[in-house]
């Protein structure tokens, strides 16, 4: 309790604290400008991109690594961590560099008139990135536990492999599936490394509201940064909660009572 | 339905699981698969409920080859000893499962799948749980939820694979014969895997007992437990006292049990193993003439299970004794006392011979 006090709710406190300062006006104010607005409409939009793109391709890997066996599955099951452990200025350069124009990607990709560097594109790309992997390692377990039984089952009284995955396998697994995206979106809310060498940081196009925050707090305007963070804040928290409230609502139902 | 199974051998990488196995079983017959761990009575279940195919060998049903049939095709209600319920479904969506899948062709009706349910839950004794999850009921309950559900489909062949092993052992009788009864009211074909051998020996029409790979012996309930025809069967079916004998000139030599029951046998001078199951044996109080000594008393109910160290080499026998009757000899630890065989088994090079007075 202790520890939870020092480490989550004095920091929280003192931002709050902060905001109060200014009084509400100036808060209201601060977040209703046109430039607050549209970083905030940026960071949702690309994280709910970015957690839409983590949702189907960190479940879908969930499933092969734990599925298949294949050479260099072991490698692949050790990369899936790489976005946790690299710094993620590392990754923003690494990804900038691959979507540029005359990157890898970004050759074939701004031509075809999907330009990925320095458009909303490339913050969700950056975003699902460092996001991925809490899709994949909270789905991963639960698959692993899935008795072969199950689908065996489903399998004799007549059900397809996409009746058996749609009836059976995706409800056992949705309480953690949607922990998993949930985790990823307020990750890709708060990202901040990996984005800003992406992104171009545009006003009003790709300014993400954690950079504003930065410039804020380079401007000296602590109460105008801490009212963008709270609002970060709150979204991240109502999100949390839905989670929470659908995972509980489903529990009741599963759970011995 | 019946079944013919012809030849079915399958391997596990460079283990052998069945070896060549040969089974038809009959129209509406219910038949036991018995054996230990490892025997490859449940790969055989499950290369009939086309969970698993068979790397030789055919299985016929109707005329037709099922091999090239998916599971999805073949109508077999399948049952798991861990019951394998949809743990997000209530007790009605699961067992509507089977129905709920067909395509819109052969699919029922809303109505008509309530209806199915709702019979299937009263048949079950579970009328009124159908709004509960599996979670909220008893494991003998849970598996009455998994047979309802694999018998929706109105299967042709019902596989039961341990379908008690995970029950208590009052739970485990009542729902044997409970199973017994619905076998023979709904009138299909039932095969069920079980390694107890009180089970098989219970329910079945036929068993069938699986031994490394191969069938060691098909027989009724009496004919295995009568005729085992090898002493694998023998010990399988429990509780048996193997005794080493000699043959001298056609007479079995065993010290002091006196098997007058095996009068003369047409084998050579040879070793054998006699098999005395515990209750075909008879012991009265002796004094200094005994040939045993009663060394345990172990309490069964209205039987006892005695331990006698037999005089010279110190074998033990193991006899089940009527409680009354050792009261009224008074045979308690230590007591001196003659030691009679009333039936036995003998085997020699692994060929039984029966022996009766």
């Amino acid at each position: 309790m202790f520890y939870l006090t020092l480490i989550v709710l004095l920091p929280i406190a003192a931002l709050i604290l902060k905001t109060t300062d200014a009084g509400f006006m100036r808060f209201w104010e601060v977040v209703t400008s046109p430039r607050a607005l549209a970083s905030f409409r940026i960071t949702i939009g690309a994280a709910l991109m970015a957690t839409a793109f983590s949702a189907v391709y960190g479940l879908l890997m969930a499933w092969i690594l734990t599925r298949y066996r294949f050479p260099g599955r072991r490698i692949l099951d050790a990369l899936m961590d790489l976005p946790f452990a690299l710094p993620t200025s590392v990754a923003g350069i690494a990804l900038t560099a691959l979507f540029a124009g005359n990157g890898w990607f970004g050759r074939f990709l701004e031509p075809a008139g999907f330009p990925v560097a320095y458009s909303i594109a490339g913050v969700a790309v950056a975003m699902a990135f460092t996001s991925v992997p809490f899709v994949v390692r909270t789905v991963q377990p639960v698959i692993e536990e899935l008795k072969p039984e199950l689908e065996e089952s489903a399998a004799t009284l007549g059900a397809w492999q996409w009746q058996t995955f749609r009836r059976t396998i995706y409800p056992a697994i949705f309480p953690a599936h949607l922990a998993g995206c949930t985790m990823a979106f307020s990750r890709s809310l708060g990202e901040f490394g990996a984005v800003i060498f992406i992104a171009g940081n545009l006003p009003f196009e790709t300014e993400i509201a954690a950079l504003l925050i930065f410039i804020r707090l380079e401007e000296y305007d602590y109460p105008a940064a801490a009212s963008i963070a709270i609002v970060l804040l709150a979204v991240a928290f109502v999100t949390l909660l839905t989670t929470n409230a659908i995972q509980s609502w489903r529990l009741r139902r599963v759970v011995k009572d | 339905m019946g079944i013919d199974i012809q030849q079915l051998g399958k391997n596990f990488g460079k283990q052998p699981v069945l070896r060549g196995v040969d089974l038809t079983i009959a129209d509406r017959e219910l038949v036991a698969l018995l054996g230990p761990s490892g025997s490859g009575k449940t790969t055989l279940l499950r290369i009939l409920a086309g969970l698993e195919w068979p790397d030789r060998g055919d299985v016929v049903v109707n005329g037709q080859s099922w091999l090239n049939q998916p599971p999805q095709l073949r109508k077999v209600g399948l049952v798991f000893q861990h019951y394998a319920l949809f743990e997000h479904m209530t007790i009605a969506e699961n067992i509507a499962f089977g129905l709920r899948v067909r395509d819109r062709k052969t699919r029922p009706s809303d109505a008509t799948i309530m209806a199915k349910v709702e019979e299937l839950l009263s048949l079950m004794e579970l009328a009124g749980l159908g709004q509960r999850y599996p979670a909220q009921l008893s494991g003998g309950q849970r598996q009455r939820v998994a047979l309802a559900r694999a018998l929706a489909i109105e299967p042709q062949v019902l596989l039961l694979d341990e379908p008690f092993g995970a029950l208590d052992a009052r739970v485990r009788r009542d729902l044997r014969r409970w199973l017994r009864s619905i076998h023979d009211r709904l009138g299909m074909t039932t095969v069920f895997v079980t390694h107890d051998q009180e089970e098989a020996l219970e329910i079945a029409d036929r068993i069938v007992i699986l031994n490394e790979g191969q069938i060691v012996q098909i027989g009724t309930p009496e004919e295995i437990y009568d005729h085992p025809a090898t002493p694998f069967v023998q010990r399988f079916l429990g509780g048996v006292n193997e005794i080493p004998v000699g043959v001298f000139a056609g007479r079995v030599q065993v010290d002091g049990i006196e098997p007058r029951f095996l009068s003369s046998l047409a084998t050579a001078n040879n070793g054998a193993t006699l098999f005395i199951r515990p209750q075909d044996i008879d012991v009265s109080p002796a004094a200094a003439d005994g040939i045993a000594t009663i060394q345990t008393v172990s309490f069964l109910g209205d039987q006892a299970r005695v331990e006698l160290a037999m005089d010279g080499d110190e074998t033990i026998i193991e006899a089940e004794l009527n409680r009354v009757q050792m009261r009224d000899d008074k045979l308690d630890r230590g007591q001196r006392v003659h030691v009679k065989a009333r039936h036995g088994r003998l085997y020699q090079n692994d060929v039984a011979c029966t022996a009766q007075p």
